[in-house]
């Protein structure tokens, strides 16, 4: 996208909603769309090439990239905002319906490294939830945003590779994973810590952790759903990446076998979900990224916008121009067009009517050896003469 | 925008100016074409057909002053003026014939006004610029007959020749080569140049007139018992 048609320069209202380690995200709107302004800080940068991969494709479930580029000498991305409830803010889900979220999310995230790309930063807040309008679908759908994240991800939610600086891969999206399908089914998140260090070292002694003893202290889950989430722990929450499963396909039929060990059976699990899906539309509807003008976080324009016209006025002067053309060119081809001077014609006749009157007189002779006398001058046979 | 609309504005007075330059240089009005034409190029001198316009009033101005007789030679050096500035803008080969024939007419009244002036280089430019003008070739064949030079002579008779062979009907050069001839003591050939003449334009008079002149001096000729 050129510099001159960037969404940067037609937005009309930009406010801060959120500053994060790595980037500000601004809420943004203009053209009556509305978008996320993902402004990098502190030297942060997304890979262009995951970007640029993810600009050309269009992946069911996650957020789309409309922009991205350089403003101010700052790096910048710029998404469709999505309406959706965060998965943050809908509290503790039923277990059947977890698994069912959990099974959408890997799809996407399958679809995703399909083309070399992880999310990075897998946590609640970064997974939004809409009633499904394809009812024959899961009655939720899932929507995966601001992925392709290069920096560690959230710290209760990142794998502990991730805390030792490696990139985001498949084992750490499917370890987030683990972190995100208790934080859903508790309300609460696993690991829960002040600082960054203290979330390094509750993560990296992930193994010592019985996610099982404390799903059962809390006396809100039956032996059955203890039991058949056991075999997810155990493929997800794992501090060595290679004792995790091997892939989302992988991970998709362990919660698939999770999902038959419930028993609920597959009428009540449709009902329990699309009861969840129908609550969803209850609430009141956020977005990515959520909406944090609550906390009183500035209204601002973090670059300098550019002097181009709005794009109704653009557009108005745009017809005008073409109206004001058309009827120049009516002009100058009712003068010109229908009276053309052809002047070659006139050459040709001038010159036929010379050439064609070619007449012979008689030849005196020569009378000077110096020069021709003008007696054969005047009677020399000429194009026009007699 | 409105640049451009002006562009396009001062563009149509132009080919205004033209049209009614054309007009003019049609029914004979040369000194309003010349006026037309001249306004055409004060905003665009560049413009083709205006100058083209201009250089052929100014050739036909020219032209109506050889029928009065009158000198010519600075009408006829303005005409190729312009058909010089011409030809920079337009190397279509479009012009050639008429500026051919312009360097013509500038040759003649060259050689009227002043019998010694070198004209040849302006007959041979004619003659790259039309082949087929044999005007030019006719006054390139006097000025290097009336030469002492053999060579020039032969020249000439090849001049002569090949206008003959391509215009049969230009009668000047069967006259003219018949001359030479006649001139040469060859009086059996100047006898059939001219007589060949005298079949392709019977009534000219003076081939009639030199034709029966070459057959009275052959027959004396003959008489005599040279022949």
């Amino acid at each position: 996208m050129s510099e001159n048609s960037s969404i940067l320069d037609n937005i009309e209202s930009c406010r801060l909603i959120h500053r994060g380690g790595e980037a500000d995200i601004y809420l943004a709107s203009g053209n009556s769309s509305k978008f996320v302004l993902k402004w990098y800080r502190n030297g942060s940068a997304f890979e262009t090439e995951v970007v640029e991969k993810l600009k050309c494709i269009r992946i069911p479930g996650t957020c789309r990239i409309r922009e991205s580029g350089l403003r101010d000498g700052n790096p910048y991305l710029v998404y469709d905002f999505v309406e959706g409830v965060s998965s943050r803010d809908v509290g503790h889900i039923p277990v059947p319906v977890a698994l069912g979220l959990l099974r959408e999310v890997a799809q996407s995230l399958l679809a995703l490294n399909a083309v070399g790309v992880h999310h990075g930063d897998l946590n609640p807040a970064n997974v939004l939830l809409n009633r499904n309008p394809d009812k024959s679908g899961f009655p939720v759908q899932t929507t995966l945003v601001d992925f392709g994240i290069v920096g560690p991800g959230t710290p209760g939610y990142a794998a502990p590779e991730r805390f030792q600086g490696r990139p985001a891969s498949t084992a750490s999206d499917l370890f987030s994973l683990g972190m995100l399908l208790y934080r859903w089914i508790t309300g609460e998140d696993l690991i829960q810590a002040s600082g960054y260090e203290e979330f390094q070292d509750e993560i990296l002694r992930i193994d010592s952790i019985s996610v099982d003893e404390k799903l059962y202290a809390s006396g809100d889950f039956t032996a059955t759903e203890i039991a058949a989430l056991s075999p997810l722990w155990k493929a997800l929450l794992r501090q060595n990446a290679e004792e995790r499963c091997e892939d989302f396909d992988e991970l998709d039929e362990v919660a698939e076998i999770a999902l038959g060990t419930l028993e609920v059976g597959e009428i009540k699990a449709s009902v329990d979900a699309q009861k969840f899906a129908k609550a969803l539309e209850n609430q009141k509807p956020g977005g990515f990224p959520p909406d944090g003008s609550a906390n009183g976080l500035d209204m601002a324009f973090p670059y300098e916008k550019r002097g181009i016209a709005h794009p109704k006025k653009k557009w108005k002067y745009m017809y005008l121009a073409v109206f004001g053309l058309i009827l120049t060119l009516m002009a100058f081809f009712f003068i010109v067009g229908t009276n053309s001077s052809d002047i070659d014609e006139t050459g040709n006749l001038l010159l036929k009517k010379s050439r064609n009157s070619v007449t012979m007189e008689p030849d005196s002779g020569l009378e000077s050896q110096d020069s021709l006398p003008s007696t054969i001058l005047k009677d020399l046979p000429t194009p026009s003469l007699d | 925008m409105a640049t451009f609309a002006f562009a396009l504005l001062l563009a149509a007075c132009v080919e205004n100016d033209v049209r009614r330059g054309n007009d003019a240089l049609r029914i004979g009005d040369y000194d309003r074409a010349v006026t037309s034409f001249n306004k055409a190029l004060d905003a665009d001198p560049a413009h083709r057909d205006a100058r083209y316009g201009l250089a052929l009033s100014y050739y036909a101005i020219a032209e109506a002053s050889e029928r009065l007789r009158v000198p010519t030679f600075d009408l006829w050096s303005q005409a190729a003026k312009e058909f010089r500035i011409l030809s920079n803008i337009d190397s279509s080969g479009k012009i050639n014939a008429n500026y051919s024939t312009c360097l013509f007419y500038l040759a003649r009244a060259a050689l009227k006004r002043d019998g010694s002036v070198d004209v040849m280089p302006m007959l041979n430019q004619s003659i790259q610029l039309d082949s087929l003008n044999y005007f030019s070739y006719n006054l390139k064949a006097l000025i290097l007959a009336k030469s002492d030079i053999p060579d020039n002579l032969k020249a000439a008779k090849n001049i002569y020749i090949h206008i003959i062979t391509h215009d049969p009907l230009f009668v000047s050069a069967y006259i003219n080569l018949g001359n030479i001839y006649w001139d040469e003591g060859d009086v059996e050939a100047a006898w059939d140049t001219w007589s060949a003449g005298l079949q392709k334009s019977p009534k000219n008079q003076s081939l009639i007139h030199w034709t029966h002149v070459a057959e009275d001096s052959l027959k004396a000729m003959v008489l005599s018992g040279r022949l």
